[in-house]
């Protein structure tokens, strides 16, 4: 395994009123492979990747079994052993890309700081591998790009560049936070192209949170759907959509027009996310879940095998979708 | 986000805006004991003449620099000591905690008063009579308010009034730049644009419908002010140029305590500290204020 | 650039036409008459009075007067300085360069222990660290300089006897002004005991005059740094794998800086004034005193010209701060 997290905890806010954001995430990523993370805004998707990049500060509380990523214990790593991986073996990019570049500095000089920093690349060879990059991720006029200001990129732009920034050491791994959210729709499938293109020139792993599952299902080979904090199904992409497990990853489905072609409106769950103070003792989902009874509220169900899929449900969805008697 | 699942349908309990100010300000801790120090200085400066030890001017010269009471030579008929010419320093500072802080509130009402008539005129006027306005202030910005105040006490002359008619002048710009920008960010709201469909002045408008929505930023200015007020008064008294001897305003006596400073530490020490203290209580209320009138001003902690 | 230069000397011109106005008016304004209060002198011959009255163009109507004295002012004359009889430019020139070391070495205090004190507060956030310094800060700012300088001077000069009470060298040294700026001077000398001199005066009246400014850079440096430790491109930097004091030095205190630079020029002003207080404290020979000696002299002369020059820096110092700030943010820079 290349990444490999379990029991993986995030907890916020300290004393007798913790907030956890993230709680026992298993996640196994395997060289190559492309990992889609789904769900709702605050389902802790990225916080888990944080964690694991060790971006996570005080207050925030990591805590986990085990997480190592090429066969090395990322948590016995001292900070500076583990900023040689963070940056080179494993990156990252965001959601916001004009707002993730520091607008003090030139593109070129941002590119070559990542480049100082991990490869001891200077001066001519660094600004030609910058260079390079920017030509890899397909920005037109690169050389003329080196010199500009974030201002001056476009929002695909400025995606561009933190791609070239991400891949700049050739990571084993890169970790996509919604890389097309706060694009127009026509950039968004450019820079997925190129993500995945990117990919299999890099043979790297990808790791692409969204809250899109149709993005998932166009490029990516598993998914983990997460719910407030948790996984509630992990499953290979053909098994995800055609026989969904979980309740919630059955609405997230029927969510999307393409997957409910003539329902007269879309489905959607009622409710919201449980927050901090109003979390269900049993299955976090109970009170918005349509299939919900009293066993569900009894106990908090742990992750099941039901054929290549693990569902988080005392009677995870048959392959008609419902659940089982 | 709501912290509480309570289900009772209580009507909704809302604090007067007095109790919902003292409730954000008492959070402050140091406010709050900045507060309750400017509130005995007040009643010290209100009831001096009863509650000071001695008569401020008296000179006992007998007792020429007497060391405070808790030192070897000190005794508690003069608690903080005596100056060069036996005069008792705790009388002289709590007489003149009444020059400091009437100093500090006439400066105030003088100057905040016409700057914020002229800030309103220069947001309901912006164009011409604005114009002329901003750009006068901003030529008394150009000099600081300590050089401005000595320039006005060098045409003038020294002494009491004019010290605090030159804070007041220079104070001026600060009062008119803040009412003129909430003055003008309030005209652009609705509920304006309502008072004037249904037909009010613009007398009205101005002092009834958008002043009273400019004031929280004006009621913070005016604390800062004050200290600042009383940071420059003591700077002309120890200059020469403010309140004259016997007067026993704190910059004055500090003038007077220069000579001092290798033989007589409690002189120079004493009224120094007292202007310390009153300022930082006066800039402690101030960030309190801020915090409690206007979310919106509230820093970053 | 050179259109947001022009635009903004375009502002700086009227300030600086009202500030000629103001000076002008000074004279005029003083109680008394203004041929009197030039010559300041009284009980003169009338014939000597017309003829000074002629002589410095009083006679003349108000706007006249206000005409001439703008050209003498393009001329560098701004009048002669009733006690010694020198020209106010050539005493102002002489002085100057004493008040300008001094707020120099006071700006760089406050500046290199300001950032610093901002800093550690912003990124110790909530922490008794945090709080003592942000106290300090909040005491700093309320402090009478004046008193202030005179606890140092009883502490440090007389009870401990580390540094001098007054001036700007011992007189045992002898060292002839090149650049006016004493640890210059006495480096250019090659007297390495006249340059220890020079700096223990120094060192008193430049932390004098440098309280209220770290005060205020420190305040601001932890707001600023607060807010910008929140941005993304924080997240980026990190996930680059860049240490944490390269995170907060290189991305975090670049982006810092800039508001933090325009109060730093907003205390320029601050600092002259405080100059006033500070000079007359330790019997500095600057601008400072002189313009406080002159205004007891009653030589009006001398505060006329001195009030004009000195808002004249303070004007030239926002507007080099304005350009700075162009330099610093490439936005503005780039900003048609």
């Amino acid at each position: 395994m290349l990444l490999d997290i379990k029991n993986l905890s995030v907890t916020f806010g300290s004393g007798r009123d913790p907030f956890r954001a993230v709680s026992g995430v298993d996640l196994q990523v395997a060289a190559g492979e492309i990992v889609g993370i789904v769900g709702e805004s605050g389902s802790g998707k990225s916080v888990t990747m944080l964690a694991a990049m060790g971006l996570i500060d005080a207050p925030g509380r990591v805590t986990a079994d085990h997480l190592s990523f090429a066969g090395r214990d990322l948590l016995s790593m001292k900070p500076r052993e583990k900023r040689a991986i963070v940056g080179a073996e494993i990156s990252m990019i965001f959601q916001d890309a004009q707002s993730s570049l520091n607008p003090a500095y030139t593109v070129g000089a941002q590119l070559m700081e990542t480049l100082a920093e991990h490869q001891n690349l200077k001066g001519a060879a660094a600004r030609a591998r910058a260079l390079e990059l920017l030509e890899q991720v397909e920005i037109p006029d690169a050389r003329s790009r080196l010199a500009a200001y974030p201002h001056q990129l476009s929002g695909g732009m400025s995606q561009r560049v933190m791609i070239a920034m991400a891949i700049a050491c050739n990571p084993k791994l890169l970790i996509a936070d919604e890389p097309t959210t706060a694009l127009d729709v026509t950039v968004q499938a450019q820079i997925m192209e190129l993500l995945v293109s990117l990919q299999r020139s890099h043979d790297m792993a990808l790791i692409l949170i969204t809250h899109d599952l149709a993005v998932v299902a166009e490029v990516a080979h598993r998914v983990a759907v997460m719910y407030a904090g948790e996984i509630v199904e992990t499953a290979p992409v053909p098994q995800v959509f055609a026989t969904p497990r979980h309740p919630y990853t059955q609405a997230l489905l029927a969510s999307i027009p393409e997957h409910s072609k003539g329902a007269s409106r879309l489905n959607t769950l009622p409710g919201v996310v449980p927050g901090r103070y109003d979390r269900p003792s049993g299955c976090l989902l109970v009170p918005r879940c349509p299939y919900a009874e009293d066993a569900c509220s009894r106990a908090h169900p742990e992750l099941v095998l039901v054929g290549d899929a693990q569902a988080r449900c005392i009677k995870p969805l048959d392959d008609q979708g419902r659940p089982q008697p | 986000m709501s912290e509480t699942t309570t289900p009772a349908l209580t009507a909704p309990d809302f604090p007067s805006p007095l109790a919902e100010f003292w409730h954000g300000f008492s959070r402050n801790r140091g406010a709050t004991v900045a507060l309750g120090f400017m509130l005995l200085l007040f009643v010290a400066a209100l009831f001096a003449p009863w509650i000071a030890p001695h008569n401020p001017i008296e000179q006992y010269r007998d007792a020429l620099l007497v060391p405070p009471a808790w030192t070897t030579d000190g005794s508690w008929r003069f608690i903080l000591g005596t100056d060069e010419l036996g005069r008792d320093i705790l009388s002289r500072l709590i007489h003149g905690a009444r020059i400091s802080l009437w100093i500090g509130v006439v400066s105030v009402l003088c100057s905040m008063i016409p700057g914020v008539v002229l800030g309103l005129l220069a947001a309901f006027y912006p164009d011409r009579l604005g114009t002329v306005i901003m750009r006068l202030m901003d030529i008394m910005m150009a000099l600081p308010s300590l050089l401005l105040a000595v320039a006005i006490v060098a045409v003038l002359g020294p002494g009491l009034a004019n010290t605090m008619l030159a804070i007041a002048i220079v104070a001026l710009p600060s009062y008119v730049r803040l009412t003129r920008a909430s003055a003008m960010t309030e005209l652009t709201r609705d509920y304006v644009v309502a008072s004037r469909l249904a037909g009010a002045g613009t007398l009205r408008l101005m002092f009834s419908t958008v002043l009273p929505n400019c004031m929280a930023p004006i009621i913070v200015q005016a604390t800062l002010g004050f200290s600042s007020a009383i940071l420059d008064a003591a700077a002309l008294g120890f200059l020469g140029l403010g309140a004259q001897p016997p007067l026993p305003e704190w910059g004055t006596m500090l003038a007077a305590a220069r000579d001092y400073i290798e033989r007589a530490w409690w002189v120079v020490t004493m009224p120094g500290l007292t202007i310390l203290l009153t300022v930082l209580a006066l800039n402690l209320m101030g960030d309190g204020l801020r915090d409690a009138l206007d979310p919106r001003l509230k820093q970053h902690d | 650039m050179i259109q947001f230069l022009l635009k903004r000397i375009g502002v700086v011109i009227p300030t600086f036409l009202g500030i000629t106005v103001l000076a002008f008016a000074l004279i005029h304004m003083i109680p008394g008459d203004p041929v009197l209060v030039m010559l300041g002198e009284r009980n003169i011959d009338p014939a000597y009075y017309r003829e000074a009255m002629h002589r410095m163009g009083l006679d003349l109507p108000l706007w006249q007067q206000y005409v001439n004295y703008l050209g003498r002012l393009l001329h560098g004359d701004l009048g002669t300085s009733l006690i010694t009889q020198t020209p106010v430019m050539d005493e102002f020139l002489t002085l100057f360069p004493a008040t300008l070391e001094l707020s120099i070495a006071a700006m760089v205090f406050a500046v290199v222990f300001g950032l610093a004190a901002g800093i550690v507060a912003a990124v110790k956030r909530g922490t008794a660290v945090d709080h003592t310094v942000m106290g300090a800060a909040l005491t700093g700012y309320s402090m009478p300089i004046f008193w202030w300088g005179l606890i140092l001077i009883m502490v440090v000069s007389v009870h401990l006897g580390w540094t001098p009470v007054s001036g700007r060298l011992d007189i045992e040294f002898d060292i002839p002004p090149v650049t006016g700026l004493m640890l210059v001077d006495t480096l250019l000398s090659g007297d390495s005991g006249a340059f220890a001199s020079a700096l223990e005066h120094l060192i008193l009246p430049a932390i004098v005059l440098g309280t209220i400014p770290l005060a205020v850079v420190a305040r601001m440096t932890r707001s600023a740094m607060l807010e910008v430790l929140r941005e993304d491109y924080i997240r980026t930097a990190r996930a680059k794998g860049l240490s944490r004091t390269r995170v907060i030095l290189k991305h975090a205190l670049r982006n810092a800086l800039m508001p933090v630079v325009t109060v730093i020029g907003l205390q320029v002003g601050t600092m002259l004034a405080g100059a006033v207080l500070t000079e007359t404290i330790f019997s500095w020979p600057g601008i400072g005193k002189w313009l406080i000696d002159a205004i007891s002299r009653r030589d009006y002369p001398v505060v006329q010209g001195g009030i004009l020059l000195v808002a004249s820096m303070i004007i030239l110092v926002n507007l080099l701060v304005d350009l700075l700030y162009g330099v610093i943010n490439p936005r503005i820079r780039h900003a048609r």
